[in-house]
């Protein structure tokens, strides 16, 4: 008896799941959907795209069809096709399109909105996004933590959380080449230090040397693994009267540094530590053989906070003597832009530089003027990414291994909480729309009360035992670095 | 004891406990409301379930979120206590067959009030407990030895995960009564306490929980980022003493003897407990929860009582009583019938607790520096766990008079998914992208106009050229000319008060006549140039006031002029 009741209700809530529209009416005019996944570009191997057409509707109803394959899902709330129905779809389109028609039901009456495409790109993305969990606060933080999300479907892991590091302050999370095995992170209370770990191998810097200005702050490996090139920073944080950008960060003074993993020690050269300017922002070339970072006047802070502008430049660097270049070129000027440049990250093939223009400063993740923009370094020539850019701020980013993804962070959504966007770029540097990390739950972000940091692509699972981590941080006193002359 | 009598027990410690709560703290809930609520969402869902003690806390948020008010709380808490005192009572009478040893269960659940007293302490805590004496009321039921130890085991992991380190504290117990009640046997149940060891290991080793002290001790229930006393214990502590106590009780032979004994101890316990619990609440804490319920719930007249009644002796406490002399329009004219004496006392400096920031988010939304008052909001939730109702409302107000219509939806969107907030939030959603609605919106077009047009770094150059550009930006918000005047004159900075006085008497910001502590600095000023003394219509009852007060300073203790000349030598007067 118990059974066939089981039976019964089964059947019923398959009926309930497969119901389709009746009598359609069409509206003609493309759904508004939320998140908004009309058009976008999207990897073959991306976890399943779900998604609302309007929480006022009774029900709704999804027909994908991709190269013979027609699947129908149906719901109350949303549209959650399942992962099984989602990969069956994937192998379907890659390398082509999924056409989406969906249906909406209100009061007993069905509505057709104009079909829309999803285009399934063959270039698989990077299984792994690698980002910290932060609240968008300032001096106060509760639990933060560095996490992995993996983009094949929805699971996302702690890497480390700051509940096993006396609750401190932990960033700049960077991985060599998007290996999972080579990263490194700073931790700035408690366990402070800088920590590499290489291999399941922990290891522990001290690195204020009385020659820089601060410990090492913002990272980029070299693609050999042997060096980490790094910025030093003395940082203020102050807060906005009036402005929406609520809170400004700003040097007193910067510096460029490069540090030699096998020898522990910190080398520059006087161009990237040159007085009366900033320096910021360092990434390697993917030949390694070039150093881009910004560049800025330094002025009197903080009267001049918003007068301080940063230029793209470039130096030499030799990594079998650890030498520099002599010169500097200037690849995009602040004076030409009349605006500020922050994070430059080189593509894989070296062809494209990604980086973020706000109208002063550094600190574009709070900027809501800070757009990306692309530049060729054949050319020269650079150009704002209309296809991923939004009013609000669009800023860190990171590129995939093959080069054909970035993800990056903005605060589109509710102009508060970072969110992590990924978009396509194609072999001729042309990015397309650009679409926001898939959740299992639609309404994830709306109720999610913490920021996506510094998202960074991974091969792989990182696999660090907190536990492990924790014993080796407390005990630990650290290596100091030395600082080459 | 005749069986009818026990409801009437029951109902009689019921009404203790209620007692208990009242005189400890009755404000305590609403402070934990405060900084906690229930929300039906499922991101929120996820968030508290992915916690060790998960179903516990979920429980006590759905529990939290009826103490929006003193008596609900009193009421809720008595009865869970009541309930765990009953399962406890019930556990100690089938160890020892003393029925008078049920008393003895009062004492620890009376310990509870103390945790409750705690600022520190998460409600969870008493939920924890309860589920705690249920599993080992359920646990001493069992006859069979192996059927007791399967379940005693499956409730200690049971209780682990769903209410996080208690299961620790309800394996030793176990295996206490074991070792009393079944000595040849109680080795085997060893296991309980190891397996509760086992379930905390796992947790540290997989990241799941941070620290020992949180699945293993008491500390578990407190906010885990500070240094905790060990009386955090306490309660853990008394159960295990009174638990060895009950299972000696079994060897009495006499039950004559026992009943005595053990009824004794029981009201000996009780009342120790009571003593121990009313002395040791600390009174400033007490107090600044009090008055940070007030001020949540906008009621300036209750703090301002409370401040007349019971003077206010730390800073907090006086910045309390600034916002809500300043929302009364009375900063001014009494801010020297208190014993405020420091600018401090007006806004203090950021300690980066939870605490201090949602103090200071409270004092720069009343000064009209919506700026910081979001800033300080905003750090405040996020150090209460971000989901602070009192705090998202704020937030609220603060992001409607930017304008930043996106994020206030995002936060009336999740007000909306409580219960006694949602009314609040509907209200507040007809605001958003209306900017006609907001300015029919007293509060929120007032905080609008305070947000000056030239944006700069907050306290670029001092506090009081940011309060300034407000005056000049909305004259009506007396608040922050009323801050602004009432600090320069507690930094005697005569000047800085007379250049503020040049700028805005005569505006829609100062009155015709001011307030007399501005006029006692004005006359101080004026050094009896009758020009001066009209130009600000220093009136004349204020003249024969400082006349007076020349010939006898200690007849005008509580005014400016008194501040200004002696307050160094207050401690001479005091004498």
């Amino acid at each position: 008896m118990r059974g066939i009741n089981i039976i019964t209700a089964a059947l019923f809530f398959c009926g309930v799941c497969a119901c389709k529209p009746g009598d359609v009416g069409q509206t003609g005019s493309l759904p508004n959907i939320y998140p908004d996944y009309v058009g976008v570009t999207i990897p073959c191997n991306i976890a399943p795209l779900r998604f609302t057409i309007s929480p006022d509707c009774t029900y709704q109803y999804a027909v994908f069809r991709a190269q013979g394959c027609e699947i129908g899902v149906g719901g109350t709330k949303e549209i959650a096709i399942s992962r099984k129905k989602w990969r069956k779809l994937m192998t379907a389109a890659a390398g082509s399109e999924i056409d989406v028609t969906l249906y909406s039901k209100t009061d007993d009456t069905w509505r057709e909105y104009a079909p829309f495409k999803i285009n399934v790109s063959s270039d698989k993305i990077d299984p792994y996004v690698v980002y910290r969990l932060i609240e968008p606060g300032y001096e106060i933080w509760s639990e933060m933590g560095i996490y992995q999300r993996n983009l094949e479907n929805y699971k996302e892991s702690p890497i480390l959380s700051n509940n096993q590091t006396d609750y401190g302050c932990m960033n700049c999370h960077s991985f060599c080449n998007r290996a999972p095995e080579q990263m490194l992170f700073h931790l700035r209370t408690g366990y402070n230090g800088t920590y590499f770990i290489r291999n399941r191998e922990i290891e522990k810097l001290n690195t204020k040397t009385p020659e820089t200005v601060s410990a090492l702050v913002y990272p980029q490996w070299h693609p050999t693994g042997k060096y980490v090139a790094f910025s030093v920073n003395s940082t203020k944080q102050m807060f906005h009267t009036s402005d929406l950008n609520r809170v400004e960060v700003f040097d007193y003074t910067s510096d460029v540094v490069v540090y030699d993993v096998d020898k522990h020690e910190i080398i520059s050269c006087q161009a990237l530590k040159a007085p009366g300017r900033f320096e910021t922002f360092p990434t390697f070339s993917p030949d390694g053989r070039s150093i881009f970072f910004c560049s800025a006047d330094s002025l009197s802070m903080p009267d001049n906070y918003d007068k301080v502008k940063y230029s793209l430049c470039r130096i030499d660097f030799h990594p079998e003597d650890r030498s520099f270049g002599t010169q500097v070129d200037t690849l995009v000027n602040a004076r030409e832009t009349g605006r500020s440049i922050s994070f430059p990250r080189v593509s894989p093939d070296g062809r494209y530089l990604m980086f973020t223009l706000s109208d002063y400063g550094n600190f574009s993740i709070w900027h809501k003027d800070s757009d990306l923009f692309m530049l060729d370094l054949e050319s020269g020539d650079y150009h704002p990414i209309d296809e991923i850019n939004s009013d609000w701020v669009d800023s860190y980013h990171c590129w995939s291994s093959s080069g054909r993804w970035v993800v990056f962070s903005s605060r589109r959504l509710d102009h508060l909480y970072t969110r992590l966007f990924i978009a396509h770029i194609d072999l001729d540097g042309n990015a397309e729309k650009a679409f926001v990390l898939p959740q299992r739950h639609i309404n994830y972000y709306d109720g999610f009360m913490k920021s996506f940091n510094i998202p960074e692509f991974t091969l792989g699972k990182v696999n660090l035992s907190p536990r492990r981590f924790h014993s080796f941080a407390k005990e630990d006193k650290g290596l100091d670095l030395g600082f080459s002359k | 004891m005749k069986k009818k009598f026990i409801p009437l027990i029951w109902v009689t410690i019921y009404l203790f406990f209620c007692l208990v709560l009242c005189c400890a703290d009755k404000y305590a809930f609403q402070y934990i409301e405060q900084r906690q609520t229930f929300f039906a969402d499922a991101v929120f869902l996820k968030y508290i379930f992915g916690q060790v003690g998960g179903t516990a806390i979920f429980l006590s948020d759905l529990i939290v979120q009826f103490f929006i008010a003193p008596v609900p709380g009193i009421l809720i808490t008595a009865a869970l206590l009541t309930l765990a005192s009953f399962f406890s009572a019930d556990v100690f009478k089938k160890i020892s067959g003393c029925r008078q040893c049920a008393l003895l269960a009062v004492s620890p659940a009376l310990c509870c009030i103390s945790q409750l007293c705690d600022i520190n302490f998460q409600f969870f805590g008493i939920v924890a407990y309860i589920l705690f004496t249920f599993c080992l009321f359920g646990y001493v039921r069992i006859e069979r030895d192996v059927k007791r130890l399967c379940l005693g085991a499956l409730a200690t992991i049971v209780l682990f995960a769903a209410a996080g380190s208690i299961a620790m504290l309800f394996a030793v117990s176990a295996f206490i009564i074991e070792l009393f009640q079944n000595p040849k046997k109680a080795a085997m149940f060893i296991l309980l306490p190891a397996l509760a060891v086992l379930a905390g290991y796992v947790t540290l080793r997989t990241g799941w929980a941070a620290e020992g002290r949180q699945v293993f001790e008491a500390f578990g229930y407190y906010s885990l980022r500070l240094k905790l006393p060990v009386s955090c214990m306490a309660t853990w502590a008394l159960w295990g003493v009174t638990l060895i106590a009950v299972c000696v009780a079994g060897f009495i032979k006499s039950k004559k003897i026992s009943g005595v004994i053990y009824g004794s101890l029981g009201v000996v316990a009780v009342a120790g407990t009571v003593i121990f619990l009313l002395a040791g609440i600390n009174k400033s804490d007490k107090s600044f929860r009090e008055l940070y319920v007030h001020a949540g719930n906008d009621d300036w007249d209750q703090i301002i009582r409370y401040c007349s009644d019971n003077s206010p002796n730390n800073l907090l406490l006086q910045n309390y009583l600034g916002i809500a002399l300043a929302e009364k329009g009375q900063l001014a004219s009494r801010i020297f019938d208190f014993p405020i004496r420091s600018y401090r006392g007006l806004y203090v400096e950021s300690n980066k607790t939870p605490y201090v920031s949602a103090l200071l988010g409270d004092v720069f939304f009343s000064i009209g520096e919506i700026g910081l008052a979001q800033r300080y909001s905003f750090e405040a939730n996020v150090a209460f766990g971000n989901y602070s109702p009192r705090l998202l409302k704020r937030l609220t107000i603060t992001n409607l008079a930017f304008g930043a219509y996106e994020v206030a939806e995002k936060y009336i969107s999740l007000l909306e998914k409580t219960l006694f907030y949602k009314r609040w939030a509907k209200e507040f959603r007809e605001m958003l992208y209306n900017d006609d609605a907001v300015a029919v919106n007293a509060v929120v077009s007032s905080k609008r106009k305070c947000i000056f047009p030239e944006n700069k770094l907050s306290g670029l150059g001092g506090l009081d050229i940011d309060l300034k550009r407000i005056i000049r930006n909305n004259p009506e918000h007396q608040a922050t000319i009323q801050y602004l005047g009432t600090v320069l004159l507690l930094l005697k900075d005569m000047n800085g008060f007379i250049d503020l006085m040049e700028e805005f008497y005569g505006s829609q910001a100062l009155p015709e006549v001011l307030p007399i502590p501005f006029q006692q600095a004005i006359s101080i000023y004026a050094n009896g140039d009758t020009g001066i003394l009209a130009k600000y219509n220093v009136q004349q009852e204020v003249l024969n006031a400082f006349d007076e007060f020349k010939k006898s300073p200690k007849s005008r203790i509580n005014s400016f002029w008194f501040f200004y000349f002696f307050y160094q030598e207050v401690p001479d007067y005091q004498e």
